[in-house]
């Protein structure tokens, strides 16, 4: 489901330069905020936002880019979330050890990035709505739609078959669409 | 997540519709939830809103995909370039192999809704028929496989134009030039053969010509092997029909052989040579009835011009029976040889006197014992013989005294006197009648099954089920034009212009009519009324002039004829009249009453069969055939007013039958009314 145009851009920030690299992260990170919002749990979201997140993700992958980034532009979003489950993780285990502590979630700090300036607003919307939905129905858009796996991969992953997958795919957008209905009510 | 499984089978339609929306977003296209509309009915509201949210999400990303046909992009080893081509069960692109720098020809499936186990294994097979067998003049297979859910092979990326084409635009080779390369084709056909693997679809659009005059054979979507499984069970018509052989069209699979090829070659050629094509038809049973039956018109007839030796290897390739015409494609290849260097031709097709000798054995066979009393016999007996013309149902099996005569439509030379005639169709009691035969005389049946089905409102909807696949089918046949041909479809536009309950009309003209222009209404010769008429919007829903409706409530006789802005003057006429469709409408309007959809489909199909419009036409064109034998355009208009006799689109009547309920009645009424067709000048 990566549009032509994502893979086009990953292929030029491959061959290109920081410019070109950081066009790609910034294509990239509402996808990642979208991600995030469906790869949060509670507890974590009650500690950051789904944009902190994409953030944190964002800059692992800027460090990591020229060292170990695959060099076939279509692998480039799995090892993209590859990096960003990593993260989660860690930011899990550093939100628990701070919380022991008594502390404030060690977030690095960074500006707000200007270029969602634009579509700012959709993003928010979506990135709540997607926070409120069942674990089944973001399970499925995070790993179909943010991961762009195939159906066959993500019903291996979550132990159903194709069909169910894409059925359990369509009610989780359809719940989607119903939770940004209520928020614009 | 509760798994209820009806929920689940109510929601895999809307899902599978999601997903191919994804897929057809990735291939670059742009689809949008009304091209789901017909699948989804009623769901269609919130298919519409879960697809909006996709779109939301994905404007969201800012990875909205690039409009179609923004290249190059990415498929698996492949970086495409751009597109050659689009078929209905794939498309064609220009591409690099990355890995060995090559550029191909791409052939991905487009997969999706639409995409059954058939159309997939019909793909595989393609790739596989192309790869099994080496000639110059076959498309060479370099590879095969699947990226992401999308089966592609890829091939010899060729430059060049198809035959249909070439043969379109007037810019053939010379004849022999042109024999030689169809006698390339034929070896092509012939090497596939001894494979064992019969191509099945040649036609003018599968033969590439490339830009160094060779010409190679493409297209084996339809190609089959003798020990691939049978794909065709479920009786999907495979081929086109304006090129399938008798054998193919019945679906006799047994007796498809290499000699079907050689059939589909001949009838291309016969397009090639004369510029146009073999039959026309608009719907399978007069497909049906036009391969199975009539001869088309002799080349030579067509294009006066052609040389005899051409009209003889035509005409014995297309002969009906196959142990007729060539028996290899070897065979016909040597003959197209022989005529390119100016040999003696080999092939005869079997000749007019020995088709009536074998129609005459048919049916009489103890005279055939003598022949001369068979000879002086049957001269008296074929001018004599009775006709019996049976139109019901495209799936109707037709028997007449116990034998079979294969589907309907029907049309039976038979020695006069009393016969039996039994219409048999799943679903239905059979229907038997007794018909009585004058010598010489036509004897028409139509109907009859529909008749039998207006009782039952099952039977009814199956029938209309049917109607929906025979329309389906005929789709493609409909947007197939031939070459530059105006003055048929003057003649015959696809328009229509119908007179409806008066209060409000309507004028679809033919997409053939480019230009702006005006309809004038005429009432012995002085203009009555006119009104202007932009074709881009296909109908006018002006009010009808007063004097114009006037006439027509009055029952008089009022022309109209669409004038164009440039170009020559009238291009149309119809005559309409208020008084032979009226009652007749009324009595349907009565009958429609608590029917169901089927019904109305029918009832319609009834009118339109009678519709005088077409038979207008017919004897119009008749005329013209009759006075002079060698005009073939008016032969094709006389063919094409018959097989609009047939079967025709049941949806206007439909939905002004469903509509009725409701007040005011819809636009689209019926039509049918008298009408006659003018001259083109």
């Amino acid at each position: 489901m990566t549009s032509p145009a994502t893979i086009d851009s990953v292929r030029q920030a491959l061959d290109g330069d920081a410019a070109e690299r950081a066009r790609l992260f910034e294509r990239v990170r509402p996808r990642l905020v979208m991600w995030a919002a469906t790869r949060m749990s509670s507890e974590l979201r009650r500690a950051c936002e789904p944009e902190d997140v994409a953030q944190e993700v964002l800059l692992a992958v800027h460090r990591d880019f020229e060292r170990l980034a695959p060099r076939a532009p279509e692998e480039f979003l799995p090892w993209l979330f590859g990096v960003a489950e990593n993260r989660v993780r860690d930011l899990v285990d550093r939100v628990r050890a701070a919380k022991r502590n008594g502390e404030r979630p060690p977030l690095t700090e960074a500006p707000s990035p200007s270029s969602l300036a634009g579509r700012v607003e959709d993003v928010e919307r979506l990135t709540r709505a997607l926070a409120t939905l069942s674990d089944d129905h973001r399970l499925v858009l995070r790993l179909r739609r943010f991961e762009d796996r195939p159906c066959a991969e993500v019903g291996k992953m979550m132990g159903r078959t194709d069909a169910a997958v894409r059925v359990l795919y369509f009610r989780a957008v359809a719940a989607l669409r119903d939770a940004m209905g209520e928020k614009t009510a | 997540m509760s798994d209820r499984t009806t929920e689940d089978d109510a929601d895999r339609l809307l899902a599978d519709c999601v997903e191919d929306w994804h897929r057809r977003r990735a291939l670059g296209e742009r689809p949008k939830a009304d091209d789901y509309g017909e699948r989804v009915g009623p769901r269609i509201d919130e298919l519409r809103r879960v697809l909006e949210t996709e779109d939301r999400v994905e404007a969201a990303m800012g990875e909205a995909p690039a409009p179609a046909g923004q290249f190059p992009r990415s498929f698996g080893d492949y970086t495409i370039l751009r597109e050659v081509g689009r078929g209905a069960m794939g498309v064609v692109y220009e591409a690099v192999h990355r890995p060995l720098g090559r550029t191909v020809a791409l052939k991905v499936l487009r997969t999706g809704l639409d995409t059954d186990s058939v159309a997939l294994e019909r793909f595989r097979r393609e790739a596989k028929a192309c790869a099994q067998v080496r000639h110059p003049n076959i498309v060479e297979v370099y590879d095969a496989g699947n990226v992401e859910d999308q089966p592609y092979y890829s091939m010899t990326l060729l430059h060049g134009r198809t035959l249909y084409d070439l043969s379109a635009s007037g810019k053939l080779p010379p004849t022999p030039e042109l024999c030689r390369g169809l006698a390339s084709i034929a070896d092509a056909l012939d090497t596939l053969h001894r494979a064992g693997i019969v191509h099945r679809d040649v036609k003018p659009s599968n033969i590439l010509v490339t830009d160094d005059g060779t010409m190679v054979l493409a297209d084996f979507g339809l190609a089959r092997t003798a020990q691939s499984e049978r794909v065709t069970s479920t009786g999907q018509a495979l081929g086109t029909p304006l090129y399938m052989s008798p054998e193919q069209i019945l679906g006799r699979a047994a007796e498809i052989d290499g000699r079907s090829d050689v059939y589909g070659l001949g009838a291309a050629m016969y397009e090639v040579f004369t510029g146009l094509p073999m039959f026309r038809f608009d719907d399978v049973a007069s497909a049906m009835r036009l391969i199975l039956k009539e001869r088309p018109v002799a080349p030579r007839v067509a294009r006066p011009d052609l040389p005899e030796a051409v009209e003889r290897i035509v005409l014995k390739c297309i002969e009906k029976s196959r142990d007729d015409r060539y028996q290899t494609a070897g065979a016909l290849r040597d003959d197209l040889l022989n005529l390119a260097d100016g040999r003696e031709v080999v092939g005869r097709p079997v000749s007019e006197v020995q088709h009536g000798m074998r129609r005459l054995r048919r049916h009489v066979p103890a005279i055939a014992a003598s022949l001369f009393a068979t000879v002086a016999f049957g001269w008296w007996y074929t001018h004599r013989e009775a006709t019996l013309v049976v139109s019901c149902w495209p799936t109707a099996q037709v028997a007449i005294d116990g034998v079979a005569r294969g589907e309907t439509t029907v049309a039976a030379a038979l020695p006069p006197g009393r016969h039996t005639l039994t219409l048999e169709q799943a679903g239905f009691r059979p229907h038997t009648e007794q018909i009585d035969l004058e010598p010489g005389a036509r004897h028409d049946l139509r109907q009859v099954l529909i008749a039998q089905a207006g009782d039952d409102p099952e039977a009814l909807d199956r029938l209309g089920r049917e109607l929906g696949e025979a329309m389906k089918t005929l789709e493609p046949l409909t947007s197939m034009r031939g070459a530059d041909e105006p003055p048929v479809r003057l003649l015959w536009p696809r328009g229509e212009v119908r007179a409806e309950d008066l209060a409000t009309w309507r004028v679809d003209v033919s997409p053939e009519f480019e230009g702006a222009g005006k309809l004038e209404f005429k009432k012995g010769g002085k203009v009555i009324g006119e009104q202007r008429f932009d074709p881009k919007k296909l109908v006018t829903e002006e009010p009808m002039p007063e004097a114009l409706r006037a006439s027509i409530e009055a029952g008089d006789k009022v022309t109209w004829a669409y004038v164009p802005e440039k170009g020559k003057g009238v291009a149309a006429e119809f005559t309409v009249t208020k008084k032979t469709l009226r009652p007749r409408l009324e009595k349907l309007a009565e009958r429609m009453k608590e029917q169901p959809k089927a019904a109305c489909a029918h009832l319609r199909a009834q009118v339109l069969l009678d519709a005088g419009l077409c038979l207008a036409a017919y004897r119009e064109a008749k005329a013209l055939t009759d006075a002079n034998p060698n005009d073939c355009r008016a032969w094709l208009v006389m063919q094409h007013a018959l097989d609009r006799m047939q079967l025709r689109d049941t949806k206007p009547w439909t939905d002004a039958c469903n509509g009725a309920a409701k007040a005011p009645p819809p636009v689209r009424a019926a039509r049918g009314e008298e009408g006659k067709r003018g001259t083109p000048r």
